[in-house]
Parts: structure tokens; sequence; C-alpha cells
């Protein structure tokens, strides 16, 4: 079966990374507002994990918002739905380096900026977790954080795809159900742990232990979650949006 | 070289949308899919272009199944009743998504046609009024170079200065580049005249697949007084009638044969057959 990927992959990466670039401009300007204040202010100031986390959440929601609207097109334009579904993880991926390594340059100059200010520090997700006593990160730590990150908005972004794809398929009452029972489940699943005694320190301990372990983990995320997208995908009806 | 159809099913829970349909649509013709509403022709046309699976039966375009078949799929176009573009998307950024998805996109013409029709580029796609939602659809049908072109209710919400200019441009790029035209519409009379052949379907299934001028030479009006009509019809396969004071008038199947004084007899159009047919299948 002959694919047409690069139309598909040059439209989603295009769609994306304007997304992208929009939401890197509102960071800068929340991170230029903090140092304002961190001028004005005498006490201690600490931003962490604000370029991973907000562009983490900014993925997933571009998951919820573009496959939907990203497959319709693709199939007016002559796109299967395989080969939508496939550039569109492309797309993202590159998308996602993309703007981890944007997000490490940014931290990288902040950091460096800000060596000497002794009540302001900067560090992402990563920083927190294994480089807590650095404060100027270097430059293989910010490669492991940028990959770190790499991997946490490309599973991010898919977890997103999961729910559009989901509520996508469910008539009314399903979705009425499943929208009941995800909260449930999120905040159910640590108590049936505690009542079956499953003890989850020896995994915490492990994922804790090297930042690799963590990539893992969001890269198995997203290959589990990404083949549940196309379970829902291969044979939904795509309409219109009414 | 075509659009083979076959055996294709659709069901959905209860509902058989289409039943067991074979077609097959020839290269550089004029198809009319007509049939009334709920008849199946969305349905077939969404399976033709990969929005909607099968429940049986298989489609194939020039020898290639569809099936995540993107060489197969890039092959036709649609231009269906509903958007399938991103709301927020301009005219302008819709032309040129289609210049990345098909090398062969006249963006030239497109703007030309733009222009012609009154459609701002820099207007939003929610923005537009039904008519130019339409307008809008129709000029990247018209400007996209595929071998298949196919018009879901093509004319919908469009004035009639603006359908009568659809019609018009139609026949140009079908003249200048032939290719296969599938309309699917409700207007037949108006219709008519581009359509070489015609498939009806009702009820999921196809009555008719034959050239229009077949199903048109093979049926005539016949009308006159309401006594002389009767007598005339008895023994003959009246599709349907019609009484307006004294004077009646019947669509018959058949030759004509040979006029008895006082009837009159005439042509029947596309749409006459049609309706014919469709009451001749209510009373079944």
């Amino acid at each position: 079966m002959k694919m047409n990927f690069k139309p598909a992959f040059r439209y989603q990466f295009r769609s994306l990374l304007r997304g992208g670039a929009k939401s890197i401009i509102i960071i800068l300007g929340v991170l230029l507002i903090l140092l304002l204040f961190m001028n004005m202010s005498a006490s201690n100031s600490s931003v962490t994990g604000m370029f991973g986390g907000t562009v983490a959440i900014f993925l997933f929601v571009m998951g919820i918002v573009c496959i939907r609207g990203d497959l319709r097109l693709c199939l007016q334009f002559g796109v299967s739905r395989r080969t939508s579904f496939l550039s569109e993880l492309t797309a993202v991926l590159a998308v996602s380096a993309l703007l981890s390594v944007v997000g490490e340059v940014i931290t990288g100059i902040v950091q460096l900026a800000t060596a000497n200010v002794p009540n302001f520090t900067v560090s992402d997700l990563c920083q927190l977790d294994f480089f807590r006593d650095t404060r100027v990160l270097g430059f293989g730590g910010h490669m492991i954080s940028a990959l770190f990150n790499s991997a946490l908005f490309f599973s991010s972004f898919i977890c997103g795809v999961f729910f559009s794809l989901l509520f996508w398929r469910l008539n009314k009452f399903w979705t009425i159900v499943a929208a009941i029972s995800i909260p449930f489940i999120l905040n159910g699943f640590p108590i049936l742990l505690h009542s079956l005694s499953i003890d989850l320190s020896p995994f915490m301990g492990w994922l804790n232990s090297s930042p690799f372990n963590f990539v893992l983990l969001w890269l198995l995320t997203a290959a589990l979650v990404g083949l549940v997208d196309w379970l829902l995908l291969r044979r939904a009806n795509i309409k219109a949006k009414t | 070289m075509s659009i083979e159809i076959t055996d294709l099913t659709k069901d959905y829970g209860d509902a058989l949308a289409l039943d067991s349909v074979t077609l097959t649509l020839g290269r550089d013709k004029i198809y009319g899919l007509l049939g009334n509403n709920g008849a199946g022709k969305s349905t077939l046309l969404s399976i033709l272009t990969g929005r909607q699976y099968p429940s049986a039966g298989k489609v194939t375009i020039d020898g290639e199944e569809i099936t995540n078949n993107d060489s197969a799929l890039g092959k036709v176009y649609l231009v269906a009743e509903q958007n399938m573009f991103p709301e927020d998307m301009k005219v302008s950024s819709a032309f040129d998504a289609a210049a990345i998805f098909y090398p062969g996109f006249d963006r030239t013409y497109a703007e030309k046609l733009a222009n012609k029709f009154g459609l701002s580029l820099k207007k939003k796609i929610k923005t537009l009024s039904t008519g130019y939602a339409s307008i809008f659809r129709l000029i990247l049908g018209l400007s996209v170079d595929v071998p298949y072109l196919i018009f879901d209710e093509p004319v919908l919400g469009l004035d009639a200065q603006h359908r009568d200019m659809f019609y018009r441009l139609l026949l140009e790029r079908y003249g200048e580049k032939p290719c296969t035209v599938v309309i699917s519409t409700h207007l037949i009379a108006e219709a008519a005249d581009l359509i070489e052949h015609a498939v009806i379907l009702r009820d999921g299934r196809i009555l008719r697949d034959c050239p229009s001028e077949e199903l048109t030479m093979n049926a005539y009006t016949v009308s006159g007084p309401t006594e002389l009509v009767d007598r005339y019809l008895e023994g003959r396969h009246a599709l349907s009638s019609n009484i307006l004071g004294g004077l009646k008038s019947a669509c018959v199947a058949g030759e004509r044969g040979e006029k008895p004084d006082g009837l009159e007899f005439s042509r029947v159009s596309l749409q006459d057959y049609f309706i014919s047919l469709m009451e001749e299948e209510d009373k079944k």
C-alpha cells in the first residue's frame, strides 16, 4: 500500500510548530514578568519545571484538539487515516524534540544570565529530579533534560489524542459513563493498590534512579496508548464537525 | 481504468444503508448518482473516499484497493456537503494546504474563480454563509487535478446565477481536462443536461445503472383527455400518471409506437423518469 506521507507530515508539522512557537512566546513572556518581579522583590524566587510542565500540558491539549481536524483534512485531500496518524506521530515527535531543544537553550541562557543572582533559580523537571544540586546545568545535563522532555511531550500528545478519540467514538451514554469513571479510576487506583498491599516503592525507586528510566516509561506509555489510539481510529467514521 | 465497487454493504446496526452494491464508474464520463433521501448516496461516496468503512465488499480504484492506500485515495476528490476543513482556517490557507497535498492544484485558477464568485480569500471558513461555504468547496474541487471528481449536493445554498456558473465551469473543466465526474444531486432537472450515465439508488440498492439517454428513450409521456389516455394505457406499463381537470398525462415505459388521434407524445425528462420510477417503487 503506497503512502503519501510527506504532504501530511509537512502540513501537520507546520501546524504544530505554529502552536509550539506561540506557547514558547507565552512562556518567555511569563519568564520576563518573573524576572522583573524578582528585581523588585528581595525574597527568594524559584521557577521549577516551567518549560517542561507547560509544554507537556500544551501538547496534551494539542493532542485533543489536532487529531480530528488533521484526520478530516487529510482524508479530504486523499490521504488515508493510517498515513495521517503515522505522520501526526512523526510530526509531534519532531516538534517535541525541537521544543525540548529550544527549552534547554532558553533555560540555559536564563541560568547563565542569573547565575550570580542569589535569590533566583530556574530549573526544569529533569534538573529538579536528577541534578538538584546543580544551579547551572552543563551541556550533558541539558542534553539529558532535552531527551527527558521530548519523551514527556510525545507521550502527553498521544494521551491527548486518546481522550479525543475515545470521546469521539463513544455515544452519549458511554461518554457520560467515561467522563464520570475517569476521575474515579485515577483516584481509586492508588487506593486499590494500597488495599491489595501492592508496594510501588521499588518501582518508584527504579524510576528515580535514572532520567533514562523516565524516558523509557514515557516511551512505553506512548507506544501502548498510541496502539489504543490506532485501534480507536482505524474503523471510525470520519465525519465533518457538527 | 475505473472505480470498481463490488458487493458493497454498509449497515448501522439494524439499518442497512447499502445492500450489496456492485457498480463500475468508468473513465472520463459524467455520472449522475440519483436517489431519494436516505437512499445511500452519501454513504457510498464516503466509503469511496475512505471516510467510512464498508461492512462487506470492496472498492478498487484503477485496480488498487482503497483501504489505507494513498495512491488510490489520492485519485479521488470529494466535494462533500459538509465542511472537512478546520473551522479557523482561512480560505487562502486552505488553498495553501491543497497545494501541499496536490502538486497539480491550480492556485491561480482557484483565485480567479474565487474572484469570479466574489469569495474573499481572507475570510475564515467558519464565517462563510452556506452558499459561500459551498462555493469554497466547489472551487477547490474544480482546481485539483484528479482523475475522479465527485460532487455530493454541490449547489447547496447557491443562488440560480451561481448554480449556472458552476455547471458551466464544470463543463469547461471537463472539456479541458477530461475526468470522471460523479454528481449526486436532488436537483435532477438542473444537472440532467450534464449527466451521461445515471445510477439510481433506492434503499441502498441500485435500481438503474445505464446511460441517461437509454432511460429517457425507453419511456415517454402521453397526454390527452383522461378517457383516451386510459384506453391507450391498457396493456401498457404506466410508470406514473397525473390528472388535471379532464386531462391526464402518464409516463409510459417501452417503445412509443403509433400515436393515436387526440393524444400527445413527448420525451420524458430524467427528472420525470426518476419521479415515475420512485412512484412505481412506492407502490411495491
